[in-house]
């Protein structure tokens, strides 16, 4: 068994040299502690071939999403006319990449959009949703978690009816509603998502929170004088960090399904194209019945794609977080 | 003295959190920018009866009044009128309702069952082959949005190989509302009507309870309790079902409450796909359509069941489990 | 012929890196009605044999060689269906008493005649009733609490309904793992004692494996003290404490305080165990010990005998003439403690 190793980058480097003529901020040294805690996270992630796929799987769609006035061939919503005159518009043509004589990879919708375009496009609504909406899912929930755990009594009693408050209602539902009356377009599905998402985070962060508090290192850093928020962030945010990086990616993967099937149902953002509009218009125009099916497979494909990835990461997570499950 | 007081405090929270989801539908629909009168008059009619039905309503009182009106009206679960079709929405509901029923409760039952098992059996052969391909298929259950499977399947097997309806509960002519919902739930041809979207919800559930039920069953293995029943010479099927998977079970009822909020939202989907005649495509119809009225009433019902269901599943819980304390 | 024979036994962990050889070549014997204790620090292979003993090995767990001879069968050969027979009946365990070594959603009566019904079908309510009771009387406990859930049971008392149910089948050997380690020290008294008593009245061999070596000192007949796998020293208890041949032995017997010589400093043994997987040559002690030549580092030791002790050092032999006083001495031990600069390294 080897002992740990004097890492030249340890935080407490200045007070074990016995120098403190350079005071070290406080702040810096809460940066370099989440800094470690994300370093030994990576490694342990990276580990897993699952995860390494997942992520390059994301950085993929990334890349195409910035790229993709680049990749796309034609705009998205941009209605094709056959040759040059502009009279005819080029609706239900065969992809080229079946063998059809068009200049369409996938073909053209019923109402004669580029369908490959539209999946490249796709991809930024996915990933403005997924990203935004995880993002503000996980740091909500941590956030309140951390403060209803470590504070307890009312304020944690007030925090969790309005969590218990939160889970009565149904997820899509709720959020049609809520952008039914907001008004469809992406920004108003975030939101939507967002308002309720939080929910599960904070609970499981809060549980952490809870038996967190009570370890010997919080109480001994509480007996010393230390301020509240100097012992949430220094203390009890890293360690719940795998946590809430688990429900981010969770959450990339549900805010994506949920527009897609807020798209589909038709209160999807009208100005902007994303895979659940695709699918939501092929079906409008029966691309089923008429079996085009180059149009509603591709868009499934991607959001599956781009979902299991999220989940796989957070999975990586789960083993971070319960040992057990190695 | 525990365990009554434990089920009193549960319902007084369920009572409260009704009120809740209530006071907040009441404010999104009245407080929101826009027409304060659109929710209970629709634009096709003319001034006069506007005004009338405005004043019928009590739109012209202070908000406070409408407030205690709605709430007594919500309690005798009077939920108005359908703009579309001058129906209550109460039979608008229960015309729909049960469909829903039957249909999430299938799959649910079979999708539970299923999952649960291949979880129990996924954990216990952990690092097997079964395994991985198991937890695969569930992730990927979970990855792929439910209506896209439905299309697919409506695809293959409905417009490809026309081997289940394209659409609907029942085929025409086979004399849907005229006979009894019960003669209707046990013919053929309802069945049939079933069968694919019960499948694809199914699948769409499976996943959750599969992965939690995995997990559970990875910790408890681990506990000092199973190496005694070992140690005890009880056969391997024993450990596994009546102890490792009994107690692995326990935090599948919570999380059978939590997904059930999930639940609704895949049948609402599923029912879209395929045009079963649901409450929750009744739902999607009416927010569409701006029908108000049984926009609310449908939304409290499906919030009342996850409520409802929420509270089942607390009592359940303290009943299956020895530890929890009545406080 | 002894009631239990360990032949050079070896069990095995499968790991990525290779087999780690938890319990390497251990050889002992285990008569009748007597008392054996198993000492040694975490990671030393304690647990491991009595996990290939009662024959619950984890998966990645194998005995690579050797044999366990118990009552004449050899354990390791026997199939599957037998082996499932002689556990609890003849061979039972005692598990610590943490709060999940009971099942948490049955009564104790329900594990209990689950056992009795698993060995003994068709015994009958009554029958097994009279079981429970009778074992609850033994231990001490209220017969009427037999309804109740582990978690209902404080710690004292969940340990005793665990002896309870190891003794429900009068078996011939019980293996008792670190069985005071959750208690307070008069619970562990009182435990010891009841279980001391019981073993007399039903003649029954036991087992003991703690780290705490107090415990075995009260209890046993015998001790095994092992050391990454291997038996470093074993022999009669009263013999083994009072002047021991193996210089981990020694080292331990400092380590704790000496009631005669209250004065006395108390040494610890710097370092940690070695690795498992792939072990080094030579003894295995032999970075910690502070007497250790090339030779230590190079050949394993066999086993010498003295006054009825089994060591396993080259030196053992010569540690009565001029060693034990330098081997009693905590100045040694420091001195090897700032010559492993504080830890053994990669």
């Amino acid at each position: 068994m080897a002992q740990e190793e004097q890492s030249s980058g340890s935080i407490f480097t200045d007070l074990d040299d016995g120098s403190t003529d350079t005071e070290v901020n406080k702040w810096q040294r809460t940066f370099r502690l989440w800094q470690e805690t994300l370093r030994e996270h990576w490694g342990m992630l990276t580990d897993e071939l699952s995860v390494k796929l997942s992520m390059l799987t994301v950085a993929g769609f990334v890349l195409i999403a910035i790229f993709a006035p680049y990749i796309a061939t034609h705009q998205p919503l941009q209605r094709q006319y056959q040759g040059d005159d502009g009279i005819l518009i080029d609706k239900w043509v065969e992809p080229s990449l079946l063998g059809a004589n068009s200049e369409y990879l996938l073909g053209t919708t019923a109402e004669g959009f580029d369908i490959f375009s539209q999946l490249v496009y796709g991809t930024r609504a996915a990933l403005m949703v997924g990203l935004i909406a995880a993002v503000f899912t996980a740091g909500i929930g941590t956030l309140v978690g951390l403060v209803a755990g470590y504070y307890g009594g009312k304020v944690d009693d007030a925090l969790m009816r309005l969590v218990d408050f939160l889970y009565g209602m149904p997820l899509l539902p709720t959020v049609i509603v809520l952008v039914a009356v907001l008004g469809p377009n992406l920004w108003n599905i975030i939101l939507a998502l967002i308002v309720l998402q939080w929910r599960s985070t904070a609970r499981v962060i809060r549980s952490q929170s809870l038996s967190l508090r009570e370890r010997p290192f919080v109480k001994a850093a509480e007996v010393a004088g230390a301020g509240d928020w100097h012992i949430i962030s220094r203390h009890l945010a890293p360690n719940v960090l795998p946590m809430t990086f688990l429900y981010g990616s969770f959450g990339i993967a549900w805010a994506i399904l949920a527009e897609a099937g807020v798209s589909f149902i038709g209160l999807g953002d009208p100005n902007t194209v994303s895979w659940g509009t695709m699918l939501q218009a092929s079906r409008a125009y029966s691309a089923l019945s008429f079996g085009a099916w180059w149009w509603f497979v591709p868009p499934g494909i991607c959001i599956g794609l781009l979902v299991i990835s999220g989940f796989l990461i957070g999975r990586g997570y789960e083993e971070i977080t319960n040992p057990k499950l190695q | 003295m525990g365990k009554a007081s434990f089920v009193v405090r549960r319902t007084l929270q369920l009572v409260v959190t009704l009120w809740a989801v209530g006071t907040v539908l009441f404010a999104l629909f009245r407080l929101m920018p826009g027409d304060p009168t659109s929710y209970v008059v629709s634009s096709q009619m003319t001034q006069e009866a506007r005004q009338q039905l405005i004043a019928s309503y009590g739109l012209n009182d202070p908000l406070h009044i409408q407030y205690i009106r709605f709430l007594e009206n919500l309690v005798v679960l009077n939920f108005g009128q359908s703009f579309h079709s001058n129906q209550p929405v109460t039979e608008v509901i229960a015309t729909y309702l049960p469909n829903t029923l039957v249909l999430m409760l299938t799959a649910f039952i079979v999708a539970y069952a299923i999952g649960i098992t291949l979880g129990v059996l996924s954990g216990w052969y952990r690092g097997s082959r079964f395994e991985r391909s198991t937890v695969i298929t569930a992730l990927t259950a979970r990855s792929v949005p439910t209506f896209y499977v439905g299309l697919i399947v409506l695809w293959i097997f409905g417009a490809r190989l026309g081997v289940i309806p394209m659409s609907g509960m029942t085929s025409l002519g086979t004399g849907g509302s005229n006979a009894g919902f019960f003669d209707m739930v046990f013919s053929m041809d309802f069945v049939h009507h079933l069968l694919a979207p019960a499948v694809v919800l199914g699948f769409y559930y499976m996943g959750y309870p599969l992965l939690i039920m995995r997990s559970s069953m990875l910790e408890v293995l681990s506990e000092d309790f199973i190496d005694v029943c070992r140690a005890k010479g009880l056969k391997e099927r024993t450990i596994m079902f009546k102890h490792a998977a009994r107690n692995a079970l326990l935090p599948i009822i919570t999380a059978a409450a939590i997904a059930l909020g999930y639940a609704v939202g895949g049948s609402v989907l599923i029912e879209t796909v395929f045009a079963w005649p649901g409450i929750g495509r009744e739902m999607v119809r009416a927010v569409l359509r701006r029908d108000f009225p049984v926009a609310q009433g449908t939304f409290i019902v499906l919030a009342s069941t996850i409520i409802f269901l929420n509270f089942v599943a607390d009592l359940a819980y303290g009943y299956l489990d020895p530890r929890v304390t009545y406080d | 012929m002894s009631q239990l024979e360990v032949e050079d036994l070896e069990v095995y962990y499968e790991t990525e890196d290779g087999p780690a050889q938890a319990v390497d070549g251990v050889s002992f014997e285990l008569e009748e009605g007597e008392n054996l204790g198993i000492v040694g620090e975490s990671g030393c292979g304690k647990t491991t044999l009595a996990k290939a003993i009662i024959g619950i090995l984890p998966d990645a767990g194998y005995i690579n060689n050797g044999s366990i001879n118990f009552q004449g069968d050899d354990l390791t050969e026997l199939p599957e269906p037998q082996r499932r027979r002689l556990k609890w009946e003849e061979i039972s365990m005692i598990a610590q008493s943490a709060m999940n070594s009971l099942d948490p959603v049955y009564t104790i009566r329900e594990q209990i005649v689950e056992a009795i019904e698993t060995h003994r079908p068709g015994t009958g309510r009554v029958e097994s009733d009279k079981i429970v009771t009778e074992m609850f009387e033994l231990v001490g406990l209220d017969p009427d609490r037999a309804d109740d859930y582990p978690h209902q049971f404080s710690g004292g008392m969940r340990q005793r309904a665990m002896i309870a149910m190891a003794l429900a089948l009068k078996p011939s050997l019980m293996l008792a793992d670190e069985p005071t380690t959750a208690l307070d020290v008069i619970m562990q008294d009182q435990i010891l004692k009841r279980i001391s008593s019981i073993q007399e009245e039903i003649n029954s061999s036991m087992l003991v494996i703690t780290h705490d070596v107090s415990v075995v000192a009260e209890t046993c007949d015998r001790v095994i003290v092992m050391y990454a796998g291997k038996v470093a020293e074993e022999g009669p208890v009263e013999e083994i404490f009072d002047k021991p041949y193996h210089p981990y032995t020694i080292g331990l017997k400092r380590a704790f305080p000496n009631i005669q010589k209250s004065n006395q400093d108390l040494l610890s043994i710097s370092g940690y165990p070695p690795e498992l997987i792939d072990p080094q040559e030579g003894c295995r002690f032999a970075e910690r010990c502070p007497m250790a030549t090339d030779r230590c580092r190079e050949e394993e030791p066999e086993a010498h005998y003295n006054n009825g002790l089994r060591s396993y050092c080259h030196y053992a032999d010569e540690i009565d003439s001029e060693l034990r006083p330098y081997a009693d001495d905590s100045e040694t031990w420091s001195k090897t403690a700032a010559a492993t600069d504080g830890g053994v390294g990669e």
